[in-house]
């Protein structure tokens, strides 16, 4: 039986993957941001979860308003390195 | 909710200034629009669209209003907005000219990157006075939450 080890909460505001990738998380803009998400990357790195629900807003990315599905599941090959 | 509810919810969101709900109608509006900004999450597309702007409009997307048409090769951002564009479609565009939301978002608002920037980093914007079209002729105050200071566009 799977056991639930935790649950994270974090804004969803797509300009944070933006913000990252332009590496401006120590930007004074967003670094207080970036700063919430260290106890959850300790907490990550203490008690590797074997398997991680992501549930997100797509925001348009990968849909268009031609098909907008109330619940979709995104299936990958690739595994995250943590 | 019957219908005369909706109608009246909807006119109260279009009371509040600054702001322009993408509720169905803009959606509708906004089709053309946004079907252009999720164009430009493809690279080939960014490429045609910035070797001729005019070119890719007329040949893809000639169901644009002359309004929308213009907001687009003016990077009129607030005037998209009205127009039914949707942030998160129009992040795309954004990206492609090299802008980000915060840049964005200090051209809708009137008050440029760095006043918006400044305000957000003092603790955002008020609501005080932020409600309601009436309560200040219609402006959005631009005054933050921490020190009270007034971050709007100084001319």
């Amino acid at each position: 039986m799977a056991k639930i080890t935790a649950g994270i909460g974090c804004s969803h505001v797509p300009a944070i993957g933006a913000a990252f990738d332009q590496g401006l998380t120590q930007d004074a803009y967003w670094k207080p941001l970036f700063d919430g998400y260290e106890p959850a990357r300790e907490w990550i790195k203490k008690y590797k979860p074997d398997v991680a629900i992501l549930v997100y807003n797509d925001h348009g990315s990968a849909l268009t308003l031609d098909l907008i599905p109330t619940l979709g599941i995104g299936v990958a090959d690739a595994r995250c390195q943590l | 909710m019957d219908y005369n509810e909706i109608k009246t919810l909807k006119a109260k969101f279009e009371e509040v200034p600054g702001t322009y709900l993408f509720n169905a109608d803009r959606c509708r509006q906004g089709y053309w629009l946004n079907t252009f900004c999720s164009s430009m999450s493809k690279d080939e597309n960014r490429k045609a669209f910035l070797a001729d702007e005019t070119g890719y409009l007329d040949s893809r997307f000639p169901k644009l209003t002359k309004e929308q048409r213009r907001c687009v090769l003016e990077r009129d951002w607030l005037g998209m907005i009205k127009n039914g564009a949707n942030i998160y479609y129009m992040s795309k565009y954004g990206a492609t000219l090299g802008r980000s939301f915060q840049y964005m978002a200090g051209e809708m608002t009137g008050q440029g990157q760095d006043n918006y920037r400044a305000m957000m980093m003092d603790g955002g914007r008020t609501t005080k006075g932020n409600f309601y079209k009436k309560q200040n002729g219609g402006k959005v105050s631009c005054i933050s939450n921490k020190s009270g200071k007034d971050f709007s566009k100084q001319a």
